[in-house]
C-alpha cells in the first residue's frame, strides 16, 4: 500500500471521527473505501488516542528527518541542486569521497536517482506502517476467528486470516449453524459456493458469506483429499446450499453429507466422472454417442 | 390392467413447452389442479462454461459471459470486466465508466421489456408483448449502431471498451427515451391494473423475506419481497454512487407484499429508474477520453482469487475468479442470479394451481442459459 | 330458403313426379349443402380478419403480400386458403395408444353440433333452412353436443395435457349454458315465442323497438349473454382449455392437419351461431334500425350479417386485449355472479313489464 493511500485513510478517519462521514460514503473505489471504514471501526474505540497519534501530520514526509539516517543522500541530492559548498566543507575525507563518488554516478542520471531514494524513503514508511495496517484490516475475519475459536476450540486452521478462513472439518456443520445464528456476525447469506481442485490430491470447497444486517463478507475454505471428499452439508442453515452443493458434487466429486438429494443437477445422472477436476478424462461413448476429445489449444 | 392410482398424476412441464422460458423440465406432482411438489430439472443447456474458462485466456472468456444470459449480455461482460479490473487493480477512464453505465442500464430496460412481456403471455394477455418487443427493437437497434450486435455484444474488455460511441448515438439514444417514457405509461394502463390480470398476480407465490434471503435470492425478486437491497447502491461499483435514483420496493401494492403482481411492478419501476441514470450518464459524460487507453498489453492477473457482485437484470451476478499468475484462469466461476431464483420454486409455488405455477415461474424471470451456463 | 319453399318449387316444376321421396331429399339436402357453403366461406373470411384486427391491434401489418402467387395475395388475402391447404396437405396421425374410434369421431361430433345449428338461424324473413317453433330452444339444446365431443378428443388422446383441457372444457361449457339460457328467458318472455322469426318481427318499427332498448334490464342480460356465450365457445378469457401457454395446445394437442381444423372451423362457427342468437334476441334480427327504409329483403340480409360481423369484431377485439381466467375463477364468475344476475333480470324485467308495459 503507497505512503498517499495511507494518508488519505487517515484524513478520511479523522474527518469522520469528527461527524464527517460522506467523504468515505462518497469514494468510489471499494477498497479504499472498504479500508477507510475498517480504520474507522478500530479508531472508533478509542478515538483521542487515534487523534493525538496522527493529527501532527499523517505521514512524516519532510526530507531533513528521513535523511538523517542517510547523509549522502542528502549530501548528493544537494549537490545535483547545485549546491557544493556543504559537500566541499565535509570534514571526514573519507565520506567527502564517498559523497564525491556518488555525486559523479547520480549525474550520469539525476532523474531515476531522485526516483531511487523516493522509493528507499517510501519502503521505510510502508515497513513501518505495514504492522500498524495489519492491524486495522483485519476487523471482521478476526472477530470471527475469535469468536469460532472460544466456541469451538481447533476449528480455524490458517493463521493469517486476512483473506479467508480455513475452518476445520469436524467443525463445520457447527460453525455455520453459529455463523448464521450469532447476533454480532448474522451471515443470514451464502453468496456463493465453490468447488476447487487444488492438485496434489486436494479439493476445497470456498463458501462466500455475507450478512445483510451488518453488510460484512467472509470467505471459508475447507480442504479434503481426493480419495475421501467429503463435506457435512450446509443446506439446513442456509437453503440456496442444497443446489450449490448438488452444482459442486455435480463438477467435483465432492460428497456433502446430510444431504436430502445428492444428485447430478446439471450433468445427466449417469454420467461418469467429475469433469472440473484437473485429471478429468471425458468417457468414451455416452449411450452409443461417441463424444469427441477436446482438442488442445484452438486447432 | 394394473391399479389405476387415484390420487396424484405426476405431470411434466417440458422441456419442450410454451412457457418455460428455455428448456426447463419441471415435474409436478398434481392432485387434480392443486400442485404438491415441484421438481426441476435443469441441465439441458449446460455447454461446460467453467470448464472452457480454464483452457482459453482472460480476454477470449468473455465472449462465452455473453452467451450465458443471452438477454442481458452487457450486464454479464460487466460483472466480468469489474471483476477483473478489480483483481489487477486497473483504473479506466471516466468516458468508459460512463459509456459502460449508459449501456448496462440499456440492458436493463430491454432486458425487463422481454421479461415482462413474457410473463404477460404466460397469463394470457398477447398484445402486451409484441408491443414490448417493438421497444426493445429500438434498444437493439442502438446497440447495433455501437457495435454490430444485437444481441451477442462482446462490447466491454478488460480496461476499456471495444468500440467508441458513433457519431449520433447520444441524439438517438435521447429521441429514444422521450419515445420510450410515455409508453411504460401505456404499458401500466393496459396490463398492470387490469382487473383479471391483477387476480390472477396478487397474493400469489408470496414470499417472505427470509425465505428469499436464505434461498439467495436477489435483484427485484428480493426487493418485491419487501428488502430495500440493490447493490448498485448498497456496494457500489464502477461510478453508480455518482448518479442519483430511488429503488423500488414492493409494497403489496394489490395484496400481499412478495407476490407475483409486486415482482412484476418492481421491474416496471426499475426501467423507469433505468431511464434516469441513463440520461444523467449522458448528460455527464466526458466528450473526449480513449475508449482504449487502458487496455493492458497482457492479461496477467496477480495470484490471488477475487469474488464481486454486479447487479444484472435479474439479480445479482458473481464472478469468483481464481488466479495463478498465467494469462489462463485456474477456475473460474459464476454465481448466476437465476440459478437461486429458480431453486425458490419449490418453496412458493406448492399448494397452487397448475396455472399459478406457471404464473410464478413467469414473475421470477429465468433465463436457461445464465442457471445451465 | 326453407325446405318447404324449394320442395313446393320443384313440385311445380315437375308436376308428374309430384310426392317422390326424391324430391323430399333434394329439397332436404340442397339447403344443407348451402349451408355448408356459407360456413366454409365464413371461415375464410372471420380467419383473415382474425389476422388482420390481430395485427393491427398488436402494431404489426400481418399477412401482406404483393398479388396472385407472391407471399400471401394482395394484403394478405390468400393467406386463409393457403392455411387450409396448408392443414389438408398434412400427415394424420394418431397416436398409438390413443383409442381410435373416440379419436377419430371426436372432430367430426363437434363440428356436427356447430353445424345442426345452422339449421335455424334467420338470415332474411324468407331465407332460412328451417322456420322451427322452438328456434331458440333447439339451438341452445344442440349446442351442448359440444361438451361431450370435447371430452371425447380430451381422453382418447392418451394425454395427460388434453385430459386437462378437455376436463376443463366440459365444466366450462357446461356451467356457462346456465346463464346464457336464463339471459334469453327474458327475451322469450317480452316477444312471447320461441320461433326465431316471430322474435323478430316484435322488434320491427325502428330501433326504438329493439328488445335491447326495451327496458333498462335489457342491457344487462345482453351483456351477460354475450360473456357467457364467449366462454360457451372457448374464447379469450375463457380459453383455457386451448389455452397456448399452459397446456401446450390443451384438448387438440394430438390432432393434426384436417382434424385439427375441424375444432377450429366448428369454433368460428359457434361464434356465429351464438352472434345470431345475440342479435336475433336483442338486436332486432334482420330489420333495419330506420323503421320504414331499406328494409327490402336485400337489405334484410344485409343488415343480419353486418349487425353478426359487428358482435364478431367485439369478439376478436377482446381476444387479443385481456388476459385469461385461471379455472376457479371462472367458475366464481358463472356461479355466483352471472347465476345471481340472470335470475334477477327474470324477476325485474317480469315486474318492469306487467308494471311499466
Amino acid at each position: 500500500m503507497s505512503p498517499d493511500t495511507e494518508k488519505i485513510i487517515i484524513e478520511l478517519v479523522l474527518k469522520a471521527l469528527n461527524g464527517d462521514m460522506d467523504s468515505i460514503n462518497n469514494l468510489d473505489d471499494r477498497v479504499l473505501r472498504s479500508k477507510a471504514k475498517a480504520a474507522l471501526f478500530k479508531a472508533k474505540k478509542d478515538p483521542d488516542a487515534y487523534r493525538e497519534k496522527y493529527s501532527k501530520s499523517s505521514i512524516p514526509n519532510d526530507n531533513e528527518n528521513n535523511f538523517k539516517n542517510d547523509p549522502i543522500t542528502s549530501y548528493v541530492l544537494k549537490g545535483l541542486d547545485g549546491d557544493m559548498d556543504q559537500i566541499n566543507a565535509i570534514e571526514d575525507r573519507v565520506l567527502r569521497g564517498k559523497v564525491k563518488a556518488a555525486l559523479v554516478k547520480a549525474k550520469k542520471d539525476p532523474k531515476s536517482f531522485k526516483m531511487q531514494v523516493g522509493l528507499k524513503e517510501v519502503k521505510k514508511q510502508t515497513i513501518e506502517l505495514d504492522e500498524e495496517k495489519v492491524d486495522i484490516e483485519e476487523s471482521i475475519n478476526q472477530r470471527i476467528k475469535k469468536l469460532a475459536l472460544e466456541k469451538f476450540p481447533q476449528s480455524i486452521l490458517n493463521d493469517d486470516v486476512e483473506k479467508f478462513l480455513l475452518v476445520d472439518l469436524k467443525s463445520w456443520s457447527s460453525l455455520s449453524a453459529y455463523l448464521k445464528t450469532e447476533e454480532s456476525l448474522f451471515f443470514d447469506s451464502l453468496q456463493c459456493q465453490t468447488g476447487f481442485d487444488l492438485g496434489e490430491g486436494l479439493l476445497e470447497a470456498r463458501y462466500n458469506l455475507h450478512s445483510m444486517k451488518h453488510d460484512h463478507y467472509t470467505e471459508i475454505r475447507i480442504q479434503v483429499t481426493k480419495d475421501n471428499p467429503r463435506i457435512p452439508s450446509v443446506e439446513e442453515v442456509w437453503r440456496i446450499a442444497d443446489w450449490f452443493e448438488r452444482e459442486t458434487y455435480d463438477m467435483l466429486g465432492i460428497h456433502f453429507d446430510g444431504h436430502r438429494d445428492m444428485r447430478r443437477i446439471l450433468l445427466p445422472d449417469d454420467w461418469e466422472g467429475w469433469p472440473l477436476r484437473k485429471d478429468y478424462d471425458v468417457q468414451e461413448t455416452y449411450h452409443g454417442i461417441v463424444i469427441p476429445k477436446m482438442k488442445e489449444g484452438w486447432e | 390392467m394394473g391399479v389405476i392410482r387415484g390420487e396424484e398424476m405426476v405431470l411434466n412441464i417440458g422441456p419442450q413447452h410454451p412457457a418455460t422460458h428455455g428448456v426447463l423440465r419441471l415435474q409436478v406432482k398434481t392432485d387434480g389442479e392443486i400442485v404438491s411438489e415441484i421438481k426441476p430439472y435443469i441441465g439441458y443447456l449446460h455447454r461446460c462454461f467453467e470448464k472452457h474458462c480454464e483452457n482459453v485466456t482472460y480476454e477470449q472468456v468473455l465472449p462465452f459471459t455473453d452467451r450465458c444470459d443471452y438477454l442481458a449480455s452487457m450486464t454479464m461482460n460487466f460483472g466480468y470486466v469489474v471483476a477483473m479490473e478489480e483483481l489487477m487493480e486497473i483504473r479506466v477512464n471516466d468516458r468508459v465508466q460512463h459509456i459502460r453505465v449508459v449501456m448496462a442500464e440499456l440492458q436493463r430496460i430491454a432486458s425487463h421489456l422481454l421479461g415482462l412481456g413474457a410473463f404477460g403471455l404466460d397469463i394470457g394477455a398477447f398484445t402486451p408483448f409484441l408491443h414490448m418487443l417493438r421497444d426493445r427493437e429500438r434498444i437493439l437497434d442502438l446497440f447495433e449502431m455501437t457495435c454490430g450486435a444485437r444481441l451477442l455484444y462482446n462490447y466491454m474488455w478488460i480496461g476499456g471498451l471495444s468500440h467508441d460511441l458513433p457519431v449520433g448515438f447520444v441524439e438517438s439514444t435521447y429521441k429514444f427515451l422521450d419515445y420510450f417514457e410515455p409508453k411504460i405509461d401505456e404499458f401500466v394502463n393496459l396490463l398492470v391494473h387490469n382487473k383479471i390480470f391483477v387476480e390472477r398476480t396478487a397474493d400469489i407465490g408470496v414470499m417472505p423475506q427470509d425465505v428469499a434471503i436464505s434461498y439467495g435470492v436477489t435483484g427485484p425478486n428480493l426487493r418485491a419481497s419487501g428488502l430495500n437491497w440493490d447493490l448498485r447502491k448498497n456496494d457500489p461499483y464502477s461510478i453508480y454512487n455518482k448518479f442519483d435514483f430511488n429503488i423500488p420496493v414492493g409494497q403489496g401494492g394489490k395484496g400481499t407484499v412478495g407476490d407475483c403482481w409486486d415482482r412484476f411492478y418492481v421491474r416496471v419501476l426499475e426501467m423507469k429508474e433505468s431511464i434516469k441514470i441513463v440520461r444523467q450518464a449522458l448528460a455527464s459524460m466526458p466528450k473526449d477520453g480513449d475508449v482504449h487507453q487502458s487496455l493492458p498489453k497482457k492479461i496477467k492477473p496477480p495470484i490471488g482469487s477475487i469474488y464481486r457482485r454486479t447487479e444484472s437484470p435479474r439479480g445479482d451476478l458473481g464472478y469468483y475468479i481464481e488466479s495463478d499468475g498465467s494469462n489462463v484462469p485456474y477456475r473460474l466461476k459464476m454465481r448466476s442470479p437465476a440459478f437461486t431464483a429458480l431453486s425458490v420454486i419449490d418453496e412458493i409455488a406448492a399448494g397452487w394451481l397448475l396455472s399459478d405455477v406457471l404464473a410464478i415461474l413467469g414473475s421470477l424471470d429465468i433465463v436457461l442459459g445464465e442457471i445451465d451456463r | 330458403m326453407t325446405v318447404d319453399f324449394i320442395y313446393n318449387s320443384l313440385v311445380a316444376f315437375f308436376p308428374d313426379w309430384a310426392n317422390k321421396d326424391p324430391f323430399l331429399m333434394i329439397s332436404m339436402l340442397l339447403p344443407l349443402v348451402a349451408t355448408f357453403g356459407f360456413i366454409t366461406i365464413y371461415a375464410l373470411v372471420v380467419i383473415y380478419a382474425e389476422l388482420k384486427v390481430s395485427s393491427f391491434i398488436q402494431d404489426k401489418v400481418g399477412p401482406m403480400g404483393q398479388g396472385v402467387g407472391l407471399h400471401a395475395g394482395k394484403w394478405g388475402l390468400l393467406q386463409p386458403i393457403a392455411d387450409a391447404l396448408k392443414l389438408l396437405s398434412k400427415e394424420d396421425i394418431i397416436p398409438s395408444s390413443a383409442n381410435k374410434v373416440l379419436f377419430i369421431l371426436a372432430p367430426f361430433m363437434i363440428f356436427v353440433g356447430a353445424f345442426i345449428s345452422f339449421v335455424a338461424l334467420p338470415f332474411n324473413e324468407s331465407i332460412i333452412v328451417s322456420d322451427l317453433n322452438i328456434g331458440i330452444f333447439y339451438i341452445l339444446g344442440v349446442g351442448s353436443l359440444a361438451v361431450i365431443a370435447l371430452i371425447l378428443a380430451g381422453w382418447s388422446s392418451n394425454n395427460k395435457w388434453s385430459l386437462y383441457g378437455g376436463m376443463r372444457s366440459a365444466a366450462q361449457i357446461i356451467s356457462y349454458e346456465i346463464p346464457a339460457g336464463i339471459s334469453l328467458i327474458v327475451v322469450i318472455m317480452l316477444a312471447g315465442s320461441l320461433n326465431m322469426q316471430e322474435i323478430i318481427l316484435y322488434q320491427e318499427g325502428g330501433i326504438g323497438n329493439w328488445i335491447i332498448f326495451d327496458n333498462p334490464f335489457m342491457p344487462i342480460a345482453f351483456v351477460v349473454y354475450f360473456i357467457s356465450a364467449l366462454a360457451e365457445t372457448n374464447r379469450t378469457p375463457f380459453d383455457l382449455p386451448e389455452s397456448e401457454s399452459e397446456l401446450v395446445a390443451g384438448f387438440v394437442t394430438e390432432y393434426s392437419g384436417m382434424r385439427y381444423a375441424f375444432f377450429f372451423l366448428s369454433e368460428y362457427a359457434n361464434m356465429f351461431v351464438v352472434s345470431v342468437v345475440a342479435v336475433t334476441g336483442f338486436l332486432g334480427g334482420w330489420q333495419s334500425p330506420f323503421a320504414n327504409y331499406l328494409n327490402s329483403p336485400a337489405m334484410g340480409l344485409f343488415w343480419m350479417l353486418s349487425k353478426t360481423a359487428f358482435l364478431i369484431f367485439i369478439m376478436i377485439w377482446i381476444r387479443w386485449t385481456v388476459p385469461r381466467l385461471r379455472v376457479d375463477q371462472l367458475m366464481h364468475l358463472c356461479w355466483k355472479v352471472f347465476l345471481p344476475i340472470g335470475l334477477f333480470n327474470i324477476f325485474a324485467v317480469a315486474i318492469w313489464t306487467v308494471l311499466i308495459g
